[in-house]
C-alpha cells in the first residue's frame, strides 16, 4: 500500500518536474526582456549553491572557494574571448577549475572545521590580488573586455549548465560516494576506518562541484562587457550560495534551488520598492532566518505541510 | 542526521517554487500593458515635431545606495541629478515639441554590486520601459553598462568613471549612444598638467599609483606627457588600496628628491600619503592628488597643509560667475560644503543641462534623433557657453580646466591658457608645524 | 642600516595596529566561539563615535576611548544575550554553532554597516591627531600612541585572565564549557562577558584607528579580513597569538612594502596560507 503511493506521488513529483523543464527551456519562445534576466541570476545562483551543497552540505566543510572557481570562468571566457567558440569556452572553464580544484583539494586535506573555511575564504583574495598583478605587469591595465552572446544565448546555456549540475548532484547524492561523504561528515576517523577513501571522496567530489561554478562564471562573463578581478573574484559569490543554501534547506536538492530563487526574487523586490532600507532588511530577515528556520523554507514547508495533513486527518 | 523526506511535502514546495517564478512572469505582462502607453522613447512616430502622448518623462538609473560606492550617489552625480531634476520641474518640465514634460527619477540601488546593476539596468529599459537610462558608479560599472545601453539603443552619458580604454571600443563604432563627460588622462588633465609643470621649470618627478585602472592610466599617460615636456620620472612606484603604511615609499621618494610627487590613488590612500609626508616634513615642489584631492572635504581635513596642493580636476568659483552660482546653489541643496568636488561636480551638471537642451532640440523623445543631436550641436552650459562632444567626448576647449591647486582653501584652475583663475604657486610653501586636533567636519 | 631599522619599527607599530585590530576577534572565537564575520563593523563603530564627539564636543580621540569601549562592549552583551545565546540553545553540536553564529554575523554585518551609514552617511572623514614624529628615526608619534594602547590592553588582559576570578571562569569556559559549568560557572554570562569583551576592543581599537586612517562606513569587512589573517597566523583564541600574528604580519608588510608595495596584499595571503597549511592550529595552537 505505502509502496503504491510512494510510486504515485513519486509519479507526480517527475510529472512536475518535466513540466518545469518544459516552461524553462520553452519561457525565451514565449517571452524576452527582464524575466529572462532576472531567471539567468536566479539559474546563476542555483548552480552556485547546488554545486556548493553537493560537496559542503553533506561532508560539513563549510568552503568559501566558490568565488576563486566562478572567478576562473570569467577569466577563461575573457582571455580567450573571440579565440574559441562559446561552448568551447564553457567547457574549458568547467575542465580548468576542476583541475585546481583537484589541487586546492589536496592542499587542504589537513584542515578541518573553520580552518577550511578560513583558507578557502583567503584563497579567493590571493588569487584576486595575483590576477591584479599580473595585470598590472604582464597586460598593463586592470580589467579585460569580452565579446557578449545574446540574452537568449546566456540564458539557454545557463539552463544547459543547470540541468547537468541537478544531475550530477543527484548521481552523487545516490552515488557511494554521496554516502561517503555523509559519513565523513558524521564521523571523519569512523568513515576512514570503515574502508572509506576519504582523501579520494573529499578530493573528488570537491574538484566536481567546482566543474559548474567554473562553467557558470564562463557564461556569466559574457553578460558583461567588461570584467575586472575585483568583478570576477567578488567575495559575494562565495557568500551568497552559503546563505541561500541555509535559507532554502539542506535536507534535500530542491532546498538550494529553492533558496537561490527565492533569494534572488524576494531581493529584488525590495530592491526595487526600498532601495534606502534594501540591505538593512537583508540583515534582519537574514539573522531572522537563521534564528527561526533551523532547516530553511523547506524546512517551514514541510512543517506546515504536515500541519495541514495532520489537519485534514484529525477528523477522520 | 539524513532525514526522510515526505513525497507530499517535495511536491508541495516544488509548487511553490513554481508559483514563485512564474510571478514575475504575471507581474512582467501586467506591467507591459500598463506601460506600453508612456513608452514615448521608442514609439514616437516618424513625425517628429508631433508632441508626446505621454505627461512625463520617466528617467531609469541604477545607483549605489548602498555600499563601497554609496559616497558617490550621496556626493557626486547624486546630488547633481536630484537638483537638475528639481530645477526642471520648477521650470515646469522639458519642452519636447510644444509640450512641457516633468521629469521623474526612478532610481533603483545596485548595492555597489556589478551584477545587481546591470540587471536592474536592463529591468529599467526592458520592464520598467523608462524614457532615458543615467549612468552607474565607477569606471567597471559604466564599461558594463556602455554596452548593455548600447544593445537596448538607450543613450547613456557617462558620469563618475571613464577611462581611455573605452575609446578604443568607441572607436570601432560599437558604442553610438555612449557620450563620455568626465575629463579624461589623455586628451585633457596629462597634457595640462605636463604644460604647467613645464610653465614652472619643474625638471623631476616621481608618480604613486594605485595598481587599480584610473592608476594604472594615469600613470602611463603621465609617463608619455611628463617626458614630452622635459620633466624626467624618476620613480615610478605601485601600490595597492589596503596600504597601511607609506613612510617606506615616501622615504625612498625622499632620498631622489624630485622637484614633483603624483599621487594618482583614491582619498583613503591619499590621505594617509599626505599624512605621511606631513610626519616626515618632506616638501616636494609640487604635489599632485588624484581622485578625492578636488574634494572640499580634503581641504577640511588638512587645513593649511592643503596650501599649494595641486589635483585633478578642475573648476573654480571664479572659473565664472554661473560656476559661482552654481556652486552656491549646490551648496544650498547638499546642506554643506563639504563634499562639492571640484572635478566632476560642474561636468555632471554641464551634461545634463546639454541633454535637456540636446531633448529640447530634437523635440522628441526618440533616442536615434537625441543621440544625433548630441554628436552635432553646441549649447551653452554652466561650464561654458560653447558645449559640445568630439567624438563621443566632451571636447577639451568644453571643460572649465583640467589641473587645481588649492589656495587659502580655495581651489582655483591654474591651467595654462584663458581657463586660469590664478596662477599657480611654485614651489609650494612648507608644511605647517603640526598643531592640535583639527577635525574634517 | 637605516633601511634596515627603518623597515623593523614601521613594521612593528604596524604590528601594534594589526594585533589591535584583532585581540577582539580572537577573544570572541576563543571563547565565545563565534567567528563574528562583523568584527570589523564594531571597529567602524567605534571610529564613528570618536570622529562624532570629536566633531560635536570636541573630545579628544584618546579620552573617548573610555566610552568607546563600553558602549560596544554593552551593544555586545545584548547581541549574545538575545541572538547569540538562542543560536546555541537551538544547535545540535558546536560545529553546527560556529557554522550558524558565522552565517548570523553576516546578517549583523549588513546590518550595522547599514545603520552606521543611515546615521553618519557614506562620507570619507579624517581629521589630524598627534600628525608628528619623534625621535631621530622619525616614529610617527600617533602610531607609536597605538602600540602603547596595545601593550597595556594586552598586559591588562593577561593580568584579568590569569588573576581575577571572572579571569579563571573565562579560561575555564575556555577549555571546556561543560566542565566549567559543571564547576558552577555561568557559563552563559561568561561567554557573553567574553563576546561583549571582544566587541569592546574591536569599539577602542576603532577609536584609535580614527586617529591614523581615512574612515567610512563601508571599511569595516576590510578590516575583519586582516584580523582574520592575524588570529589565525597567532592561533584562534589565544590573545598572545594575536599580538604575535600582528606583528609577523606588520613586519612581512613593512619589508615587501619597502622593495615593492604592490606585492604587500599578496604577500599577506601567501605567508598566511603557507602558515595555515604548515602549521593549522597557528603559530600558539596547541
Amino acid at each position: 500500500m505505502k509502496t503504491i503511493r510512494m510510486t504515485r506521488n513519486r509519479g507526480i513529483t517527475l510529472g512536475l518536474l518535466l513540466i518545469a523543464f518544459l516552461i524553462l527551456a520553452f519561457l525565451p519562445q514565449v517571452t524576452s526582456g527582464y524575466v529572462i534576466t532576472l531567471l539567468i541570476d536566479i539559474l546563476k545562483f542555483a548552480i552556485l549553491t547546488v554545486a556548493w551543497v553537493v560537496f559542503s552540505g553533506p561532508s560539513g566543510y563549510m568552503s568559501l572557494a566558490t568565488a576563486a572557481f566562478y572567478g576562473l570562468g570569467f577569466y577563461i571566457a575573457a582571455v580567450f574571448s573571440g579565440t574559441f567558440p562559446f561552448p568551447v569556452l564553457v567547457i574549458m572553464a568547467g575542465a580548468v577549475a576542476f583541475v585546481v580544484a583537484l589541487g586546492v583539494g589536496a592542499l587542504t586535506l589537513r584542515l578541518r572545521g573553520v580552518y577550511f573555511a578560513i583558507f578557502t575564504f583567503a584563497l579567493v583574495l590571493l588569487v584576486q590580488n595575483v590576477v591584479l598583478e599580473i595585470e598590472r605587469v604582464v597586460t598593463e591595465t586592470r580589467g579585460r573586455f569580452v565579446d557578449t552572446v545574446s540574452t537568449e544565448g546566456v540564458y539557454y546555456a545557463i539552463f544547459i549548465v543547470f540541468v547537468l549540475t541537478m544531475l550530477t548532484a543527484v548521481l552523487i547524492r545516490r552515488s557511494r560516494y554521496g554516502l561517503a561523504l555523509q559519513s565523513i561528515g558524521e564521523y571523519e576517523e569512523a568513515a576512514a576506518h570503515s574502508g572509506i577513501n576519504v582523501v579520494r571522496t573529499k578530493v573528488l567530489t570537491f574538484a566536481v562541484s567546482a566543474i559548474f561554478m567554473g562553467m557558470a562564471g564562463a557564461v556569466i562573463a559574457t553578460r558583461r562587457t567588461y570584467i575586472d578581478p575585483y568583478i570576477a573574484f567578488n567575495l559575494n559569490t562565495s557568500f551568497l550560495p552559503v546563505l541561500m543554501a541555509m535559507f532554502g534547506g539542506m535536507t534535500n536538492l530542491a532546498g538550494p534551488v529553492i533558496g537561490a530563487a527565492l533569494f534572488t526574487y524576494i531581493g529584488e523586490i525590495l530592491l526595487t520598492r526600498f532601495p534606502d532600507l534594501y540591505m538593512l532588511i537583508f540583515g534582519v530577515v537574514l539573522i531572522l532566518a537563521i534564528l527561526f528556520m533551523p532547516n530553511g523554507v523547506l524546512g517551514l514547508a514541510q512543517r506546515v505541510w504536515r500541519k495541514i495533513r495532520g489537519g485534514r486527518r484529525a477528523p477522520a | 542526521m539524513r532525514q526522510r523526506i515526505r513525497w507530499g511535502s517535495l511536491v508541495f514546495t516544488f509548487l511553490l517554487l513554481v508559483a514563485l517564478v512564474s510571478l514575475p512572469i504575471m507581474v512582467g505582462c501586467a506591467g507591459d500593458d500598463a506601460t506600453t502607453t508612456t513608452a514615448g522613447g521608442t514609439e514616437t512616430s516618424d513625425t517628429s515635431m508631433a508632441p508626446p502622448e505621454q505627461d512625463k518623462i520617466i528617467i531609469g538609473a541604477a545607483r549605489p545606495v548602498s555600499g563601497v560606492n554609496s559616497f558617490f550617489e550621496e556626493n557626486a552625480f547624486g546630488p547633481a541629478y536630484k537638483l537638475w531634476v528639481q530645477d526642471v520641474n520648477a521650470a515646469g518640465g522639458i519642452n519636447v515639441a510644444g509640450k512641457m514634460l516633468p521629469v521623474e527619477m526612478k532610481v533603483y540601488d545596485d548595492q555597489s554590486d556589478l551584477d545587481t546593476s546591470m540587471r536592474l539596468l536592463t529591468k529599467l529599459m526592458e520592464e520598467d520601459k523608462v524614457d532615458f537610462v543615467f549612468p552607474p558608479t565607477s569606471t567597471a560599472f559604466l564599461f558594463a553598462a556602455a554596452g548593455v545601453a548600447n544593445a537596448h539603443n538607450y543613450i547613456l552619458m557617462s558620469a563618475e568613471g571613464g577611462a581611455t580604454t573605452l575609446e578604443k571600443e568607441m572607436e570601432k563604432g560599437d558604442l553610438p549612444y555612449y557620450f563620455q563627460a568626465l575629463s579624461y588622462s589623455n586628451h585633457d588633465q596629462m597634457p595640462a598638467f605636463a604644460e604647467i609643470l613645464n610653465e614652472a621649470g619643474a625638471k623631476t618627478a616621481a608618480v604613486v599609483y594605485l595598481d587599480d585602472l584610473h592608476g594604472i592610466e594615469y600613470q602611463a599617460q603621465a609617463a608619455v606627457f611628463l617626458s614630452g615636456a622635459g620633466v624626467e620620472i624618476v620613480s615610478n612606484v605601485a601600490i595597492p588600496g589596503d596600504i597601511k603604511d607609506m613612510s617606506s615609499i615616501i622615504k625612498q621618494i625622499q632620498e631622489r628628491n624630485p622637484d614633483v610627487v603624483a599621487f594618482f590613488a583614491y582619498p583613503p590612500q591619499n590621505i594617509l600619503a599626505m599624512q605621511t609626508m606631513i610626519q616626515l616634513n618632506y616638501n616636494p615642489k609640487a604635489v599632485l592628488l588624484g581622485p578625492g584631492g578636488s574634494f572640499q572635504f580634503f581641504a577640511n581635513i588638512f587645513g593649511p597643509a592643503m596650501e599649494g596642493v595641486m589635483f585633478e580636476g578642475a573648476w573654480s568659483v571664479n572659473s565664472s560667475p554661473e560656476a559661482k552660482a552654481y556652486y552656491d546653489k549646490l551648496a544650498d541643496f547638499m546642506g554643506t560644503t563639504d563634499n562639492i568636488d571640484f572635478w566632476g561636480a560642474i561636468i555632471y551638471r554641464a551634461e545634463l543641462e546639454f541633454f535637456q537642451q540636446a531633448i529640447e532640440k530634437a523635440g522628441t523623445l526618440d533616442q536615434d534623433k537625441i543621440a544625433e543631436v548630441m554628436r552635432t550641436e553646441h549649447f551653452p552650459t554652466v561650464m561654458s557657453p560653447d558645449t559640445f562632444f568630439t567624438n563621443g567626448i566632451f571636447d577639451v576647449s568644453s571643460y572649465s580646466g583640467q589641473i587645481g591647486q588649492w589656495q587659502n582653501g580655495v581651489a582655483e584652475v591654474i591651467d595654462v591658457g584663458d581657463k586660469r583663475t590664478a596662477a599657480p604657486i611654485y614651489p609650494k610653501p612648507s608644511w605647517p608645524a603640526p598643531t592640535e586636533t583639527t577635525a574634517g567636519q | 642600516m637605516n633601511a634596515f631599522r627603518d623597515i623593523f619599527l614601521t613594521g612593528l607599530l604596524l604590528g601594534g595596529i594589526f594585533a589591535l585590530v584583532s585581540v577582539g576577534l580572537s577573544l570572541q572565537y576563543g571563547v565565545a566561539r563565534v567567528l563574528n564575520v562583523a568584527h570589523g563593523e564594531f571597529i567602524m563603530v567605534g571610529a564613528f563615535i570618536t570622529f562624532w564627539m570629536l566633531g560635536s564636543i570636541n573630545l579628544n580621540p584618546l579620552v573617548s576611548l573610555v566610552i568607546t569601549g563600553p558602549a560596544v562592549f554593552i551593544m555586545g552583551l545584548i547581541l549574545h544575550k538575545t541572538l547569540f545565546r538562542r543560536l546555541m540553545d537551538t544547535s545540535p553540536s558546536l560545529d553546527v554553532f560556529e557554522g550558524k553564529s558565522m552565517l548570523a554575523s553576516f546578517g549583523l554585518l549588513y546590518v550595522v554597516q547599514n545603520l552606521a551609514r543611515i546615521i553618519w552617511g557614506s562620507d570619507v572623514e579624517g581629521y589630524n591627531f598627534l600628525n608628528s614624529t619623534v625621535t631621530a628615526a622619525q616614529i610617527p608619534l600617533n602610531r607609536l600612541v597605538a602600540l602603547g594602547f596595545v601593550i597595556v590592553l594586552g598586559v591588562a588582559f593577561y593580568l584579568f585572565l590569569a588573576r581575577t576570578r571572572l579571569g579563571k571562569a573565562i579560561r575555564a569556559s575556555a577549555q571546556s564549557p561543560t566542565t566549567a559549568e559543571l564547576m558552577g560557572v555561568n557559563i552563559h554570562n561568561v561567554l557573553a562577558i567574553c563576546f561583549g569583551l571582544g566587541l569592546g576592543l574591536a569599539g577602542i581599537a576603532g577609536s584609535l584607528l580614527s586617529t591614523l586612517f581615512a574612515i567610512q562606513t563601508s571599511i569595516g569587512l576590510g578590516y575583519t579580513v586582516i584580523a582574520m589573517v592575524v588570529v589565525v597566523l597567532g592561533g584562534l583564541g589565544s590573545i598572545t597569538g594575536a599580538m604575535i600574528g600582528g606583528v609577523i604580519l606588520g613586519l612581512v608588510s613593512s619589508t615587501v612594502t619597502f622593495f615593492q608595495p604592490s606585492l604587500t596584499m599578496i604577500a599577506y595571503y601567501v605567508i598566511f596560507i603557507v602558515l595555515l597549511l604548515s602549521r593549522p592550529k597557528g603559530i600558539m595552537g596547541k
